[in-house]
This record gives C-alpha cells, sequence and structure tokens, in this order.
C-alpha cells in the first residue's frame, strides 16, 4: 500500500512542476485567431478565416509590420462548441496575451466568446456572426463588422414584397444561427404582411423530405422556400425539395451566399441548380473599394478560388486593428479599444464605422449592401449571376 | 390531399427504412460474432461512400464496379483493424470485452474522422448519379439512385439471409453467436472468423455509404447519424436476426418519417429514440431476436 | 477506509488548498475547475458502472439536466446558486430513480442502448426548447460569487465537492451498501439468493450516481457561467468512459487517476498544431488501451510487487 501512495504522490507532483509557467512576452504583436477547425464546428469556413487572416497577416508584415513590429497568429479551434470557445478566448488572452481577437464564427459560440473577451479587457471581432446579442450587451470590446439578424430581416423584406411572395416557408437548423434569423425574418415579415411558416430541423439532419411533403401538402402552398443552415442540409434541402417535387413551383431561396461560390454546389445540383435565387451581400454590383479590388485579386492568387464576402469583412477587420494599433501608438488592449472606436476607415467594401445608437447598434458597421441573384446556367460562378435584386 | 402525402410518406419512410436496415445489418454480425459495440460503425459507412466517390471520380469506375470496389476497400480496413486492435478480446479471454471495445472504437471514431478530415477536405462530396433521372413508383417520384438503393439493399440482406443458413462460415458465426464454447467444439477457428466476420460487417457498412453517396453527401462527419441508425435498428430487430433488422430498419423509417410530419419536425430523431426504448423495455429480444 | 486513504486524502486535500496561490494563470484555474466537473462526473460514473455493473451510457445528460436545473431556478426564482447545487442533484437523483426504476430491468448492452437514448433525448429537447434553455447558444448561468476574485473562490467551492464525492465514494467501497453494489454486478443470481434486493440496489446505484452527476453539472454552470447542450453529447461521454476505464474500472482511484491524465494531459499537448492534438490524443487512446486493459491501477497493481520487493530489500540492507 505505501508503495501505491509513494507512486502517486510522486506522479502528482512530477506533473505539477510541468504546468507552464508563462510565455516569455516578446515583442511581436500577437492577434488571437479563434475559429472552428474541426466538427462540430464548420470547418470549412473555419479554414477560410484562416486562409483569409493568413494572407492579411503576411501583407501586413510584408510592409514592416504594425508599428515597425511582427504581427504574429496564434490559432485556436472553437470546435464549434461554446465552452470551447470561451476557454480557447480565455487561453489566448490570458497565455498568449494577444491584442485582438478575429476569426469567431458560429452564433452560438460567439456570445460566450463575446463575454469572456469584454470581461477580460481584450477587442474581440465578429465577421460574419449574426446573433442580435452580441451587440446589444453594448460592450466597449465587442466589435462587430458582420450584419446581424434583424437588418438582415428588414433588408430582405423588401425584396419579398417586390416579387410578390406572400406565403414564404422557412426551413432552419436548431442553432441560434439558424433559428435567429428565422424568427428576425419572420417578424419582419408578418410587419408587412408576408406569412411566414417555420420548419425547424436538428443540424446534422439528411433527410428533410418529411418535412418537404408536408409543406407540398399545405392548403395555401408557399410560394418560397428559404433555407437557413450551414450543414449539409444546406445541400440536401433544394435537391430533395426537387426530389419531393415541391420545386420548382415553389421557388427557393438558399440562404446564405454558398450557391454562388461553393465548390459543392454543382456537383451536388446538377442541372436542378439553375434557377435558384440566393441572398449574399456579394455582387458583382458591389461597390468596391481600392482594398478590396486588392483583396479580390490577391485571395485567388494565392489560395485558387474566390473569396465569399465574409472573407471580405474578416480582411477588414485585420487591417482595421493594424490602422486603429498605428493611431493609438500602442498594441495594448485597452488603447486599441479606445483607438477602435474612431475608426474611418477605407475597407473593402465601404467606408467602416462603428456606431452606437441603440439595441444591437453598439461599435456596429451598418454599411452592408443586400443582394439576391439568381443561377441562370449550369456551373455558373456567382461573379455571372442574374443580378434579381435590388 | 392529405391521403396522397400520407401514403407518399409510407413509402419514403419504407425506402429510407431499407437504408437503415443495411446499416444495422452489419451490427447483427458484429453484435453476434464478436460480442462487442462498435462506436466506429458509423466510419466505415464514411469511407464507404469517400471509396465509391473517388472510385469513380479518380480512377473513373462506372458505379457497378464502384459499389462493391467500396464494400472491398471497406472490408479490408475492417480486416485490418480486426487484426491490430480487437484480438485481445477473443485471445486473451477478457472480463470485460465490452470496456475494452469502448474505448478502442471511441478512439478509432475520433481518429478516422479526423483523417478523413485532413486527407479528403471538409467538403461534402456528391459522386455522379448512379442512375440518372427520377421515375414514376406507385405514383411517386423517385430518384434513380434511391432505386438502386433500394434494390440492392434488399439484394445485401436477402443475400446475407441466405449466407448465414446455408454457407458453413454462416452457420459457424450463427454458433458463434450463440455460444463461443460450442462452436470451438465444432471446429470454428474463433480467430479467423472474428476478423473475417467484422471485415464483412464493414463492408456492409461502406456498401450502405456508397449506395447513398449519391443521396446524402460524403464528408468526413457523415458516419455520426447512421451510427445511432444502426443501433436503433439492432435494438428493434433484434440481436440476432437478420429479418429482424429489415423489418426494425423499415419499422424505423416509416415512424421517423410520419412522425416528423404528425407529431414534430424538430424532434424527429427523439422519436425514433423514444421508438426504440420502447422496444427496448417491452420487447427485449427485438422483433426476431433471442430471448436473453 | 483505512488509515492510507484518508492520508491521501488528506495529502490531496492540502495540495488542493495550496495549488491556487500558486497558480497564476486564469487558463490554469478554468484547467482545475475543468478537473473538478471531469472527476466529479467520473467518480459518479464508477459508482454507477464500476460499482454496481450498470452499464449506463447516458451519464452526461444527468450532469446537462443538473445544471439547466440549477441554472434555471437560480435566473428566474432567484435562489443563491449553492441552493442551484442542491437542486440540480436533487432533480437528477429524482429523474434517477424513476428512470432507473423503467430501464433496470434490462441489462448489459441494452441498458446501454437506453440510456444512450436518454441522453440523446435530453440534447434535442435543450436544443429544441431554446426558448427556455437558450438552444445551442447556451444559458448564461450567474456565478457563485461576483467580482474579480469570483474564480479563485469558485475554484473552493469545487475542491470541496470534489473531496467530499471522492470520500463518499471511498467509504461507499468499503462499505455494506458498496458490498451490495458490488454483488449487484459481479453475479445478480447469487446475490438474490443472499437475499439481497437487488432491484432496489440497483435503483439506488442508479440515482446517486445521477445526484452526484447532477451537482457536478450545477457546479459547472455556475462556474463557467455558461452551460450549452454541448456537454452531454456522445463524445463527453466517451470522455468520462475513458477516464474511468483507463484510470481503472470499480477502483476508488481509478476514475481520479484517469481524470487527470485526460484533462491535463490534453491541456500540456495542447497547443502545438490545434487540428493534430485531437488526432493524437486518439492515437495515445487506442494504444493506451490496446497495450495496458488494466487502466492505470493496473499498471500501479503489476508495479507495487516490484517496488515492495525493493523496499523490503532496502530495509533489509537498512537492519544490517
Amino acid at each position: 500500500m505505501k508503495s501505491r501512495v509513494w507512486f502517486l504522490v510522486i506522479v502528482f507532483f512530477g506533473i505539477l512542476v510541468l504546468l507552464p509557467a508563462g510565455t516569455k512576452a516578446a515583442d511581436d504583436i500577437k492577434i488571437g485567431l479563434v475559429t472552428p477547425l474541426s466538427a462540430p464546428g464548420d470547418y470549412e469556413a473555419g479554414k477560410i478565416n484562416v486562409q483569409t487572416v493568413e494572407l492579411a497577416v503576411e501583407q501586413l508584415n510584408q510592409k514592416g509590420g504594425i508599428l515597425g513590429r511582427k504581427v504574429v497568429l496564434v490559432k485556436a479551434d472553437d470546435e464549434g462548441k461554446p465552452a470551447v470557445g470561451a476557454t480557447a478566448v480565455q487561453r489566448v488572452i490570458a497565455n498568449d496575451k494577444v491584442s485582438a481577437i478575429v476569426g469567431a464564427w458560429h452564433g452560438s459560440v460567439a456570445v460566450a466568446q463575446a463575454k469572456i473577451a469584454d470581461k477580460m479587457g481584450v477587442p474581440i471581432f465578429f465577421h460574419y456572426s449574426w446573433p442580435d446579442d452580441l451587440t446589444t450587451m453594448h460592450s466597449n470590446y465587442v466589435f462587430r463588422i458582420s450584419p446581424y439578424n434583424s437588418q438582415i430581416a428588414n433588408l430582405l423584406v423588401p425584396f419579398l414584397v417586390q416579387k410578390g411572395f406572400k406565403n414564404v416557408a422557412v426551413m432552419h437548423e436548431t442553432t441560434a444561427y439558424g433559428t435567429g434569423f428565422a424568427e428576425a425574418l419572420a417578424k419582419a415579415g408578418k410587419a408587412k404582411g408576408i406569412n411566414v411558416i417555420l420548419k425547424g430541423f436538428p443540424s446534422e439532419a439528411q433527410d428533410l423530405k418529411p418535412q418537404l411533403l408536408e409543406l407540398k401538402a399545405m392548403k395555401t402552398k408557399a410560394d418560397l422556400l428559404v433555407v437557413s443552415s450551414v450543414y449539409q442540409a444546406m445541400y440536401l434541402i433544394p435537391k430533395q425539395a426537387y426530389e419531393v417535387g415541391l420545386a420548382p413551383d415553389t421557388k427557393i431561396l438558399a440562404g446564405w451566399d454558398y450557391p454562388g461560390w461553393s465548390p459543392e454546389w454543382w456537383e451536388v445540383m446538377g442541372e436542378k441548380g439553375v434557377g435558384v435565387m440566393y441572398p449574399t451581400f456579394d455582387s458583382p454590383k458591389l461597390k468596391l473599394m481600392s482594398l478590396g479590388e486588392q483583396f479580390k485579386k490577391a485571395f485567388p492568387e494565392k489560395y485558387k478560388f474566390d473569396p465569399p464576402i465574409y472573407a471580405y469583412f474578416l480582411y477588414d477587420e485585420v487591417m482595421i486593428i493594424a490602422d486603429a494599433m498605428t493611431r493609438a501608438k500602442s498594441s495594448d488592449p485597452k488603447k486599441l479599444a479606445e483607438a477602435l472606436k474612431a475608426t474611418r476607415f477605407n475597407g473593402t467594401t465601404g467606408v467602416v464605422t462603428f456606431e452606437r445608437k441603440d439595441g444591437p447598434v453598439w461599435n456596429q458597421w451598418t454599411g452592408h449592401q443586400l443582394f439576391v441573384l439568381q443561377l441562370t446556367a449550369l456551373k455558373q460562378a456567382g461573379k455571372d449571376a442574374a443580378i434579381i435584386y435590388p | 390531399m392529405e391521403c396522397g402525402m400520407f401514403f407518399e410518406l409510407v413509402v419514403r419512410g419504407f425506402a429510407i427504412g431499407l437504408v437503415y436496415a443495411l446499416m444495422g445489418l452489419g451490427l447483427v454480425l458484429l453484435n453476434g460474432v464478436l460480442r462487442i459495440i462498435n462506436f466506429a460503425h458509423g466510419e466505415f459507412y464514411m469511407l464507404g461512400g469517400y471509396a465509391a466517390y473517388y472510385l469513380m471520380t479518380l480512377v473513373g469506375l462506372p458505379f457497378f464496379l464502384a459499389i462493391p470496389g467500396a464494400m472491398v476497400a471497406t472490408f479490408v480496413i475492417g480486416a485490418i483493424v480486426e487484426k491490430l486492435l480487437l484480438t485481445p478480446i477473443h485471445e486473451k479471454q477478457m472480463e470485460k470485452p465490452m470496456d475494452y471495445a469502448l474505448i478502442i472504437t471511441l478512439g478509432l471514431v475520433i481518429l478516422l474522422r479526423k483523417l478523413a478530415a485532413i486527407v479528403f477536405g471538409p467538403f461534402y462530396r456528391k459522386p455522379p448519379d448512379y442512375i440518372p433521372g427520377d421515375f414514376l413508383v406507385l405514383g411517386i417520384n423517385l430518384s434513380g439512385n434511391m432505386i438502386l438503393t433500394l434494390i440492392a439493399s434488399a439484394i445485401l440482406v436477402l443475400g446475407m439471409a441466405y449466407y448465414m443458413r446455408k454457407t458453413w462460415r454462416g452457420r459457424s458465426w450463427r454458433a458463434i453467436t450463440q455460444s463461443q464454447g460450442g462452436a470451438k467444439i465444432m471446429g470454428v477457428d474463433i480467430s479467423r472468423e472474428s476478423w473475417i466476420a467484422f471485415g464483412t460487417a464493414c463492408a456492409l457498412a461502406g456498401g450502405a455509404g456508397a449506395l447513398v453517396a449519391p443521396l446524402f453527401l460524403v464528408s468526413p462527419t457523415a458516419g455520426g447519424p447512421p451510427l445511432l441508425k444502426s443501433y436503433e435498428v439492432l435494438a428493434i430487430g433484434g440481436m440476432g436476426s437478420i429479418g429482424g433488422s429489415l423489418l426494425g430498419g423499415i419499422l424505423l423509417g416509416v415512424t421517423e418519417t410520419l412522425g416528423a410530419v404528425y407529431i414534430s419536425s424538430a424532434y424527429k430523431d427523439a422519436i425514433g429514440f423514444v421508438f426504440m426504448s420502447l422496444f427496448l423495455l417491452f420487447w427485449p429480444g427485438g422483433l426476431f431476436g433471442q430471448k436473453q | 477506509m483505512n488509515r492510507n486513504q484518508w492520508l491521501i486524502t488528506g495529502c490531496i486535500g492540502v495540495a488542493g488548498i495550496v495549488l491556487p496561490f500558486g497558480v497564476d494563470s486564469p487558463v490554469w484555474m478554468t484547467v482545475l475547475n475543468l478537473f473538478f466537473y471531469y472527476a466529479m462526473l467520473s467518480i459518479s460514473w464508477n459508482i454507477v458502472f464500476g460499482y454496481a455493473g450498470l452499464f449506463s451510457f447516458g451519464h452526461v445528460a444527468f450532469a446537462t439536466v443538473g445544471g439547466y436545473a440549477s441554472g434555471l431556478i437560480v435566473i428566474h426564482l432567484g435562489f443563491s446558486p449553492f441552493w442551484g447545487l442542491f437542486v440540480g442533484g436533487v432533480s437528477c437523483a429524482l429523474i434517477g430513480v424513476v428512470l432507473g426504476g423503467i430501464v433496470l430491468r434490462v441489462r448489459g448492452f441494452y441498458l446501454c442502448l437506453l440510456t444512450w437514448a436518454f441522453a440523446e433525448v435530453v440534447n434535442v429537447v435543450i436544443k429544441t426548447e431554446h426558448q427556455i434553455t437558450g438552444g445551442t447558444g447556451g444559458l448564461i448561468t450567474p456565478g457563485f460569487f461576483s467580482g474579480p476574485q469570483a474564480d479563485f473562490y469558485s475554484y473552493f467551492v469545487g475542491l470541496g465537492l470534489f473531496l467530499l464525492m471522492f470520500v463518499f465514494s471511498a467509504l461507499l467501497f468499503h462499505s455494506r451498501p458498496g458490498l451490495y453494489l458490488f454483488a449487484v454486478r459481479d453475479d445478480l443470481d447469487a446475490a438474490e439468493a443472499m437475499g439481497v434486493n437487488t432491484r432496489l440496489w440497483k435503483v439506488l446505484g442508479f440515482a446517486c450516481g445521477g445526484f452526484w452527476a447532477g451537482v457536478a453539472g450545477a457546479y459547472y454552470a455556475h462556474f463557467f457561467g455558461l452551460i450549452d447542450p454541448s456537454i452531454g453529447g456522445l463524445d463527453e461521454m466517451g470522455k468520462i468512459c475513458l477516464m474511468v476505464i483507463v484510470g481503472g474500472v470499480g477502483t476508488v482511484y481509478g476514475p481520479l487517476l484517469g481524470t487527470f491524465f485526460v484533462v491535463i494531459l490534453s491541456e500540456i499537448i495542447r497547443g502545438s498544431l490545434a487540428e493534430m492534438n485531437l488526432l493524437i490524443f486518439a492515437l495515445v487512446m487506442i494504444l493506451t488501451m490496446r497495450f495496458i486493459p488494466g487502466g492505470f491501477m493496473g499498471i500501479i497493481d503489476l508495479l507495487s510487487p516490484l517496488l515492495r520487493h525493493r523496499f523490503a530489500k532496502m530495509a533489509e540492507k537498512a537492519d544490517r
């Protein structure tokens, strides 16, 4: 028995000795990149987030870094889980002493991460996380370039009205993203006299035909089916809608962006992909600023595919951090947060300022342009799609 | 028309139920011959899907070669896994084979998913349609792929049933399921049958994955839902029985499909679980299974 | 519980009290708090599976229920989080009794499936009823304490609960009720023949494990400030199984060692390549299990005769 005791004691204290004492502070500027890199997170998007930020950092370092110091990225995986994401944020702040955090993705994870960043006093950016809650908490450290749910719903409803859609069905995954968007759309739609039906499904669902059949059998058939999903359902719903015969009578609005640039869209849909509409914040009509034109060329040069719109927003964030640090003449997170408030930056798609009004408009940019595109030919790329709104 | 929708739901539930039955089929073998729980069963489904996809797009095989090819590939991988990792179960006379299998297969799930994500990338892949176009069956529009899946599943299930009854190997598997000791006395080499049975179970899962790849797409995480469904089928249909697996799969498919519409869309999976639980509680042998 | 075990408990307690004063980083504080959470889950699952032999695969669902119950009570009814711990535990114990009564008539693998189904249903309910539960985004729960030292004080709550549970499990191991649980595990029919009310003890063991898991969940909700459905997922259950089995099932120290190994090790190897570390972890898991099935306690059991032999020799030499 004694030998066991000693064994345990030795092992226990032995490992305690291994506890890291803390990282050496270097002169580099550290930016934290916390994004999903593994399941159940959306690691397809996470990979693109990483590529975007790496490109931005590379460009900054080629020009001598920020304030003459090299920019270093600290990557962390949030796995799409709120607890893991929050701990990852805590880790990069406390261990690696990052000045700011970019790359947060899932709506469900973002709220937890925002709270931690706010508590620890480090600016955190959201380039494509939509829940209103992120900015309604009115933190000095949460900055959002991304659009948010109620804004998006208000931008989309005029499209519905203009095209005369009276009965809209929304199939959404039961996550903060899907449910948040669906409910915002329902609220905004009802205010304009549109009947909105919501159908939730678990995000991993593969067989959506029962729900689609139910929609098909309804007395007042839906004239538009809105898809709100980021996993395989985003391909399966349009595909299965055709299979049960709901489409093409019911038009499909595939939320959000992906038919225009996703490498899998035509592989999955084939000919049936023609005629599908999709909302996006990007289009050939999008007025790009010079920074945007530059990014539009640089990204495919390095990675061999066109960047989705959210990559533009993320790229903006890194550049804005550089701009704010230069103005503040410091990489200290608190000073950075102060300087960020006064941002007036020529971003990729517009002049970025962080407004403060009420509700969700707090450190929030509102300069987004919503478009609705329609695919008109097989294997068409987003840049050739028809712009049907505005 | 309410009647029309109901009928279509039943038929589609039946169709998906056959797919579930195929997935559960491999587990009947696994559970009987090796008596373990295999969390990685879904991962072989995923690997089968990728095998079919790459055999068609990279190697250029037609579907009637790619699908068996996928099954062969998953058989081989399964056999290797069994030889490397699972032999202690029958060699060392483990007291608690279940614990061991639990941890090893859990580790295997993580390993296989990560490797798949790194090697294949996070994309949702779809092989070219096996049988393009849609066909009208009983007034319902079914895709060619779905019809192929139904026919192939039926063939595989019936084929397995025949194999288990008529061939020496099949009978020895049934013998091992009933009594390992007894089977040994009859001259069955447990070690050999273990890896063959495991490989076959994986091949069945891989076959299911390959067949439904154009229907449900392939991705590194595609193995999650099939795992649960297969175990549900096993529970409903009964641990030792292939017929049970068939009927169990169909019942599950129909119940889920009807439940999604008549009870709740978001709770669709939960309905399946509750259905399975009712079976486990009140009919523990499953439909045709052995008494415990 | 013999003198040596009290000694070890004391050592761990002292180390636990002293530790936070030496550790400077908030990340390690979170990790230690997480260690307590997982240790509580492992110890409680060890009671259900290791002692009573009940193959419950829904254990993390109790933690989820306990956490949400506590969180909701505190938020909507204004109770203190310490009452929340109690409520979390008791609600799970009740569910454990009811569920156990229904479910425990089946054995082994079937029980595994049933309890797994229970866990999945709980998950689906929480994700869907987002109006009440906050859905996948989770529920923001008030902490035990407020202010900058909150994490520091919460740590001691965790330490206290952890030690309490450990002592409970050790006492149970050596007690008569423990004996009944072992009897249920090892030979149900013999136990029945000896007059043990196996049905009762099965349910009690199950509910007891559920109670502590509920407390663990409530603790998690309040120290972390957020509870979300991912803690009830299959991979979390897998982690608990790993911790208990790698440590040594059915032993007193097993869950402790296993949790230590998994939580602390994953923190140390984290950081290098974010994607690769999970892969390495899986490999370690598989290799460990393949070659050392008895877990850590198995290794120690193997080594201790050797060590004893060594000590005996040393003592002999000293005597001369």
